[in-house]
């Protein structure tokens, strides 16, 4: 039936992209420009003695020097309200911002900043997420209780987000168990590293100012700039031109309010391009540090029968999204299992680390990495094949998700297969080779989502929306959507985007969100177009439009495809009528399944997952025992997205993903040096290359969902990267018999663990 | 990230940048591909008044084989050499060496002058050139010396370089029968900085023993080294895993690695001897093929 879904269908923006004709915000220049550039703390906690700008303020060429004094006092905070612009009396990470200057070159802005004087008592810096939480430590914020916080978040000190899942009754689980199996996992903080660094050009016209920025998150960066600097909504604009990449690590709202208000002051356009160090420390969206620590009961059989899991998640030292990705955490710790009996408990510790966020699948690879290194270990005890003990236990049509949710068709058990049947499970291997499996599971996110389409005379369209392309092609492939249902050639259909002054709201390139709730948007106002030219067709015909179709540029009748008329000739006749042709859809968002509710604490945003993607990977490694070096040779995936809608979008995502989870496992951490990060440069943190990429299988299993994105999609973006690490990390334990319990498995630590210690 | 003020040249020839160099004494630096020294200004490591551009200069970048030993213009990048047919016919420690530099910018643009002349600890071509008892040629204004690479290499960033002197060649003597070569290099990641590299030079006797053989260490100490015990125990040897092993610890015993994002010093250490006894059993399988 479909004729255009499907196609391999080569994006809008790639040419422009691959060409260098695609400009970013770094590149945009407006006449009189102004340079901003910020001074950073440095040092992780301290309290703020004296910042005197008056000698930067001198500095001839220097336009605007602004401190909090220079800003509205307003706390702001995804989750918890625990952050001001700039550092107020104490200072919580090293990238925090004590000034911002703007000033004729970028030379003299840095100049600027070292004029500043600043005295900072130093403070002991809280680091150890698990000493924080004991009663009596040091608080990273003394005032937390003066905070606000969403609705259902449970605070107490340093932890920002206490989150459970309580589910049958643990204690007889364990009672009936044959064997017990424990487990502790310790990840590192890790970060999206986009090649393109946060970027923020602001100019004022009278009271009003735009901002092209590199956010993920065109509205929630909107918001943000509304509510620190109090203003309203129609006298900002955000425009993203093409994002160089985000992984997340520019959802939310960043240094718009910063640069703006340097603007209004300095009276001048101002744009602030980040270096690689600030992309490091001065963020807010790194991945998670965790300490994963789970106590499983099985029967000899291989039936799972309790399990506790205990989850701390080093948010750093703002909550940002912290507490809802605890709770996402808290579900992937139970993975895509039947669990008659649970206990999951997860913590949002704060620290004095640059903070931690929603880095793509927030929460997912580091947790996945725990718990199927920890599922494989329970297989080892009993003795079960790694496959099998998956298969006996993994969920199906019917069975009851960690929170009480009903599945309906999904794919865990097929993708499993796939990614088994791909890799050739249990074949055998050369001596130092080993394969590892691991299976996984990721939400999408219903949400709100608008979309406007106008017919042009040539029988072309224009989407108009609020979304966001931050690479995936997401939106790219929404073009896709509007030219099945109208019977375009997808090359027909052009695209407003990411500007705020456009498109509907939209929460953005986050959560996968933007096939499944702004593609349905986009069937809605194309069924509108639709239904017009079909009925202006049947005058024309003389038919009924239910005998009609939209195919190839034409409305035809279904029997007789001779009988036809060119849309475009309706489009012109149209415009020539004074017709205005237009379609807006914003179609309700897909429920959220049932869940238990009351049983459960600080459930905020996922009291279960709606529409969720199932999936597993295969990992066939070879490691060098001497030096700990592991190589990554083949990799398997078998995913279900409920439908794939645009094929060589999602094998890109899959491909992404894989090797993003490669780094994950292997080489991208960072190391603390007293409370600073002691590689944020790309020399020492490693990023996989392509000479690293192994070669990748992948297979998508079919399982349209009733309340998903359009025709039964779920989200794609963020499920690829989650199982890779967790499958490397099966592989290692089983080419080496030894497991690598600390995230990523570097050479060193690989070494260590064969050499029996504790890595 | 933003160099203090500079003054730039790009002389047309070599005596050209040699008086260069010597009005300007001291503040005055050769710039070739750039990629270590741009950095260092960028860090403010280095503050050089001037740069001496040779990127114009004729006749720094030929490779040849003359009077018994192959000569490498020091303006020939790493993936020139690599790429070279008498470096891929008879020097494969080279070749090995040259091929495993970086990534292919850094292969397309890197000088192997400026790795020597730049004496970063962790740079291959040092160890490299030490293990093939090779020398440098150096130029200043009417004076040109040949310099042995054992010796060469000083201290972290310091070599034997006279500040008014160009490096002009790289030579290394050619290999006869029996010989073979390696460079041994653990990466975190494939075109990463060593963690340790080992570049191993066997030449072996009509009787299978070693007759000589040479042992340069990346990335463990200071400045590069000869392994110069390893050899000794080496020398006269049967060419067995055991020996290799002795000649590991060995070297391993002269290392004085410091802890790093590569690792802390006993996996250093290890990898040092485990990276030697990999070049060594490399090498001299090259040397009995090489019959
Ligand atoms: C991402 C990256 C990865 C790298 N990986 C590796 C690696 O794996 N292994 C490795 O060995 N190196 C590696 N390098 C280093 C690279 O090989 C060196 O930067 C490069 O080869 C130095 O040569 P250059 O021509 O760029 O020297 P430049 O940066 O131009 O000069 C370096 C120094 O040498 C001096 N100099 C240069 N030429 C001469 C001359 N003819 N006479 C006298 N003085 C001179 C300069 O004054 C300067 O002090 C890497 C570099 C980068 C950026």
């Amino acid at each position: 039936m479909s004729r255009v879904l499907g196609r391999r269908f080569v994006r809008a923006d790639g040419l422009p992209k691959v060409t260098g004709q695609a400009r970013y915000a770094a590149d945009l220049v407006l006449p009189g420009m102004l340079h901003a550039a910020f001074l950073h703390a440095g040092v992780p906690r301290a309290r703020i003695r004296r910042l005197d700008v008056s000698a930067a303020r001198a500095l001839p060429g220097v336009l605007a020097v602004l401190t909090q004094d220079d800003v509205p006092f307003v706390r702001f905070g995804a989750a918890v309200e625990d952050r001001t612009l700039f550092a107020h009396e104490v200072v919580r990470f090293e990238g925090e911002i004590l000034a911002a200057v703007a000033a004729l070159t970028p030379e003299l802005a840095d100049r600027a900043c070292r004029l500043i004087e600043v005295e900072l008592e130093a403070l002991p810096p809280v680091l150890d997420p698990e000493a924080a939480l004991a009663p009596g430590a040091p608080l990273v914020h003394e005032d937390w209780q003066d905070y606000s916080a969403n609705d259902g978040i449970v605070r107490d000190g340093n932890d920002c987000g206490f989150v459970n899942i309580v589910k049958g009754d643990i204690e007889a689980g364990f009672a009936a168990a044959d064997e017990i199996v424990e487990g502790r996992y310790v990840a590192d903080m890790s970060h999206p590293v986009p090649i393109e660094p946060h970027a923020v050009l602001a100019q004022w016209e009278g009271d009003r100012v735009t901002v092209w920025s590199t956010t993920q998150t065109p509205f929630p960066a909107r918001n943000g700039l509304t509510r620190t600097l109090e203003l309203p909504e129609s006298a900002v604009r955000v425009v993203v031109p093409h994002l160089g990449g985000g992984f997340g690590g520019k959802c939310e709202f960043h240094f718009e309010a910063h640069v703006a208000a340097l603007a209004r002051a300095a009276r001048r356009p101002v744009r602030l391009v980040f270096d690689r160090r600030q992309e490091f420390t001065a963020t807010d969206m790194a991945r998670h540090g965790i300490i994963a620590t789970f106590r499983t009961g099985v029967r000899r059989d291989g039936t799972i029968v309790a399990h506790e899991a205990s989850l701390i998640l080093d948010t750093g030292a703002y909550a940002t999204h912290g507490p809802v990705i605890t709770e996402i955490a808290t579900m992937m710790a139970a993975g895509p299992y039947r669990h008659p009996n649970m206990l999951v408990e997860g913590r949002t510790v704060y620290s004095n680390r640059t903070p931690a966020g929603s880095t793509r699948a927030p929460s997912g690879p580091q947790v996945c990495w725990a718990l199927e290194q920890h599922v494989d270990a329970i297989a080892e005890r009993l003795g079960l094949d790694k496959l099998e003990f998956r298969l006996r236990n993994i969920v199906a049509e019917g069975d009851e998700g960690p929170t009480g949710q009903r599945f309906e068709k999904i794919g865990a058990r097929e993708s499993l297969l796939e990614a088994a049947r791909l890799i050739g499970w249990g074949r055998p291997l050369p001596p130092g080779d080993g394969m590892g499996l691991a299976v996984g599971w990721w939400f999408s996110a219903p949400g709100p989502a608008g979309c406007y389409i106008k017919l042009n005379a040539d029988g072309s369209a224009t989407v108009v929306t609020g979304a966001q392309e931050n690479g995936s092609g997401s939106v790219m492939g929404l073009a896709l959507l509007a030219a099945e249902e109208l019977g375009l050639a997808p090359e027909r259909i052009s695209l407003v985007y990411q500007d705020t002054d456009a498109g509907a709201f939209d929460s953005g390139s986050s959560g996968s969100q933007t096939t499944f709730n702004v593609g349905r948007a986009v069937l809605a106002a194309s069924a509108q177009i639709r239904d017009r030219l079909l009925r202006m067709a049947a005058d024309e015909l003389e038919a009924n439009p239910l005998d009609l179709e939209l195919v190839e540029g034409v409305v035809r009748a279904k029997d007789a495809p001779g009988r036809s008329v060119v849309i475009a000739a309706l489009a012109r006749r149209a415009q020539d009528d004074g017709e205005l042709i237009t379609g807006q859809g914003n179609p309700p968002a897909p429920k959220m399944p049932d869940s238990l509710g009351g049983s459960c604490a600080g459930r905020v945003a996922f009291p279960a997952f709606a529409a969720p993607a199932f999936f597993a990977h295969a990992a066939r490694v070879r490691v060098d025992r001497e030096t700990g070096v592991v190589r990554v040779l083949e990799v398997a995936a078998g995913h279900e997205f409920g439908r794939v809608l645009n094929p060589i979008g999602v094998e890109g995502q899959v491909e992404g993903g894989i090797v993003h989870g490669l780094g994950i496992a292997l080489s991208e951490g960072t190391v603390f040096r007293d409370g600073n990060q002691a590689n944020p440069h790309l020399l020492d943190y490693k990023l996989q290359t392509a000479a690293d990429v192994p070669a990748m299988k992948i297979a998508f299993v079919d399982a349209p969902a009733a309340d998903g994105g359009p025709y039964g999609s779920k989200g794609v973006g963020e499920p690829p990267v989650v199982p890779t690490a967790a499958a490397v990390a099966n592989a290692i334990a089983a080419a080496t018999g030894v497991r690598v319990r600390h995230l990523p498995m570097t050479p060193v630590r690989v070494w260590a663990a064969l050499a029996g210690e504790d890595a | 990230m933003i160099p203090p003020r500079f003054d730039y040249a790009r002389p047309a020839s070599l005596d050209e940048a040699l008086q260069l160099l010597a009005s300007r004494e001291g503040e005055a630096k050769v710039l070739a591909g750039g990629f270590s020294l741009l950095p260092l200004m960028k860090y403010r490591l280095a503050q050089p008044g001037l740069l001496v551009d040779i990127g114009r200069v004729a006749g720094l970048d030929a490779i040849e084989e003359v009077d018994g030993e192959l000569r490498i213009g020091a303006r020939a990048t790493h993936g020139a050499i690599a790429g070279h047919p008498l470096v891929a016919a008879r020097y494969p420690l080279i070749r090995e060496a040259a091929g495993g530099i970086g990534d292919p910018q850094i292969r397309n643009w890197g000088t192997i002058g400026g790795s020597c002349a730049h004496a970063d600890p962790a740079s291959d071509w040092p160890a490299v050139i030490q293990a093939l008892r090779g020398s440098f040629v150096c130029r200043s204004l009417g004076r040109e010396r040949v310099v042995a690479a054992r010796g060469f290499f000083l201290d972290v960033f310091t070599t034997g370089i006279e500040p008014t002197e160009v490096l002009t060649q790289v030579r290394v003597p050619r290999p006869g029968p029996r010989s073979g070569g390696a460079y041994v290099k653990l990466e975190r990641r494939t075109g990463d900085f060593a963690t340790v590299g080992v570049a191993a030079q066997v030449q072996l006797g009509a009787d299978g023993r070693i007759a000589e053989v040479g042992l340069g260490l990346t990335a463990v100490a200071d400045a590069p080294f000869a392994a110069g015990d390893a050899e000794d125990a080496l020398r006269g040897a049967l060419p067995t895993a055991e020996k290799f092993r002795e000649a590991g610890l060995a070297a391993a015993r002269q290392a004085r690695p410091t802890e790093d994002r590569h690792g802390p010093v006993d996996y250093k250490l290890t990898m040092v001897r485990v990276m030697t006894e990999r070049a060594l059993r490399l090498a001299t399988e090259r040397a009995q093929a090489n019959g």
